[in-house]
């Protein structure tokens, strides 16, 4: 890649990463907040979080260690130590604020809880939520208050609790229960539905900071697309594997690469099989690049 | 301690971009002649960098079991900041951002030799610079001559046998090239020029690298993510890293002081 095809690499780049200026999403943001959502941060606490996990990938994955792996070996820091390995997914926690790591594990979450010690010391959090059930009598109608729990790991309800409303249901999560209940007008479930908006969107909000912080990878002006993309592919292999539920994909920033990292005389190629043939040429051409590369 | 009365004070001069204190004297600088290796965005990346490595490298949760609230959750945690030390920082950063932090002198005419051990391994390589002297020979009748005169990039000290060879005049044994051009430039039939940027730009690149120091100093200690004791903690780690690695003074007195005010305010509060 020379330097045209990195200056055009990098006009590619919305800064979406850049959240005070990211309209689309403080738009998102902010109507998910008029909605009912509360945030565990502010946007510029999100912003520090981006450009935490950012700085802890370079130092995880440093540029010379990287070019290393290329083959350029400077023999300047021949005595430095590997700490990568030690780098691990529970020092990144150690590393994180409390409402950093509330967000990293976007558990369930309602305003009254308990917590139980298990075995092995092994602390179980547990939500608690109430569900009402009309009661109609000759005079008036009055409200029959269920309150059950669930795991904030996975949102399993007791079975003990269930069983109040659900006799013959169990292991349900708060999903699966909302899904029965939703429909059936005797019962009240606000609370629950609640419950699961603010967890949809924390899992929504972690994706796109998780999303945001591979594009400020690959768009870092402090390194190569290509190392860029490689720390990214990390960062979704450690997070992925670590966080229970989360399965980070790469399907956005592989098309970064794919689209915005073909230099311009493969552009001007293409571009030429477009006028003189057809389309077909070009896809065909695209496509033998990405296979070479990979 | 009374947080966002702490965090107003904050002038954020390590926000390059608006700190037309800052890009006045670079373009100032510039105008006189400095060749600069970096842009501002280059300058505002190292300040970001480093004072995000003295976060991860001092979390809240360090200072936290150091004052003996322990989390649970990290009781037998590895404390990795002996890991995080000078070197390691320098490894992760680009080639020509270590040379303005070490202070080196640099030229057009760079190169660099090995240094070997007893055993004949090579240990490291030294940084050279070459400085250009034109020697004006007309009273012998030769005409100009070109010096081409090596110093060690680190520290500007030139071979004395070379000193002497080309300079018989110069009485200096042990000298390196700031001393040499003070000498020089009181004889005459010397054009210096070369020599001369070559130390302008290591003394601005001086000048530079101590004001970004102030500049980090400053990003770290008025971090609003992190409380004012312990950012002042983290400043005072980081000044003292760098005064040991880089062997120069710094002047924190206005860490202490800001620190003290804030200290006194928050006593006085308490009485009341």
């Amino acid at each position: 890649m020379n330097f045209d095809d990195l200056s055009r690499f990098y006009k590619e780049d919305k800064k979406e990463y850049d959240l005070e200026n990211n309209l689309v999403f403080l738009k998102w943001f902010y109507k998910k907040i008029k909605m009912g959502y509360s945030s565990y941060m502010s946007v510029s606490s999100l912003q520090a979080f981006i450009d935490k996990l950012d700085l802890w990938y370079r130092f995880k994955y440093p540029e010379r260690k990287l070019i290393e792996e290329e083959g350029f070996i400077e023999k300047e820091f021949n005595d430095i130590v590997n700490v990568t390995s030690s780098l691990d997914h529970k020092q990144l926690r150690y590393q994180l604020s409390y409402n950093e790591l509330k967000l990293l594990d976007s558990y369930y979450r309602s305003n009254n809880g308990y917590s139980i010690v298990g075995r092995n010391n092994v602390t179980n959090e547990y939500i608690t939520f109430n569900i009402y059930k009309k009661h109609i009598s000759k005079d008036f109608v009055t409200d029959n208050e269920f309150q059950l729990s669930a795991l904030s790991t996975n949102g399993k309800i007791k079975d003990e609790d269930l069983t109040t409303i659900l006799p013959k249901e169990k292991k349900l999560t708060l999903d699966e229960m909302y899904k029965i209940l939703k429909d059936n007008h005797d019962y009240d479930v606000s609370e629950l539905q609640r419950i699961l908006f603010i967890h949809n969107t924390d899992i929504e909000l972690r994706e796109k900071i998780f999303n945001f912080t591979m594009k400020k990878m690959i768009y870092s002006k402090s390194t190569t697309p290509k190392r860029g993309y490689k720390r990214s592919l990390s960062l979704i292999k450690e997070l992925n594997s670590s966080i229970k539920n989360l399965n980070l994909v790469s399907n956005d920033i592989d098309k970064i690469i794919e689209d915005d990292y073909i230099s311009t005389r493969e552009l001007w190629i293409c571009k030429l099989f477009k006028n003189i043939h057809n389309h077909i040429w070009c896809k065909i051409y695209l496509l033998l690049i990405k296979r070479k590369r990979k | 301690m009374a947080k966002d009365n702490f965090f107003s004070k904050d002038r954020k001069m390590y926000d390059l971009r608006h700190n037309r204190e800052f890009l006045s004297w670079y373009k100032n600088k510039m105008r006189h002649g400095y060749n600069s290796m970096f842009n501002v965005d280059d300058l505002q990346r190292l300040i970001d960098f480093i004072s995000m490595w003295y976060y991860i490298k001092y979390p809240d949760r360090y200072y936290e079991i150091e004052d003996g609230n322990v989390d649970l959750d990290f009781s037998n945690i590895t404390d990795i900041s002996n890991n995080m030390d000078f070197n390691e920082m320098l490894y992760r950063l680009p080639k020509n951002i270590i040379g303005l932090i070490m202070g080196i002198y640099r030229s057009n005419y760079s190169g660099s030799v090995p240094i070997y051990d007893d055993k004949g391994n090579i240990i490291r390589y030294e940084g050279l610079v070459g400085a250009e002297i034109i020697k004006n020979n007309q009273t012998d009748g030769e005409g100009l001559s070109r010096i081409i005169l090596e110093a060690r990039s680190s520290d500007g000290l030139v071979n004395p046998n070379d000193v002497k060879k080309n300079f018989p005049m110069v009485k200096l044994t042990n000298t390196n090239l700031d001393l040499l051009f003070d000498e020089l430039k009181e004889l005459k039939g010397f054009d210096l020029t070369h020599l001369m940027q070559i130390i302008f730009n290591h003394t601005t690149d001086i000048e530079l690298r101590n004001r970004l120091i102030y500049y980090i100093s400053l990003k770290i200690l008025y971090n609003n993510y992190s409380t004012p004791y312990n950012n002042y903690r983290r400043s005072k780690a980081f000044n003292k890293e760098i005064k040991e690695n880089l062997l120069i003074k710094l002047d924190e007195s206005y860490l202490d002081e800001l620190m003290q005010r804030e200290l006194e305010k928050q006593s006085v509060k308490l009485k009341k």
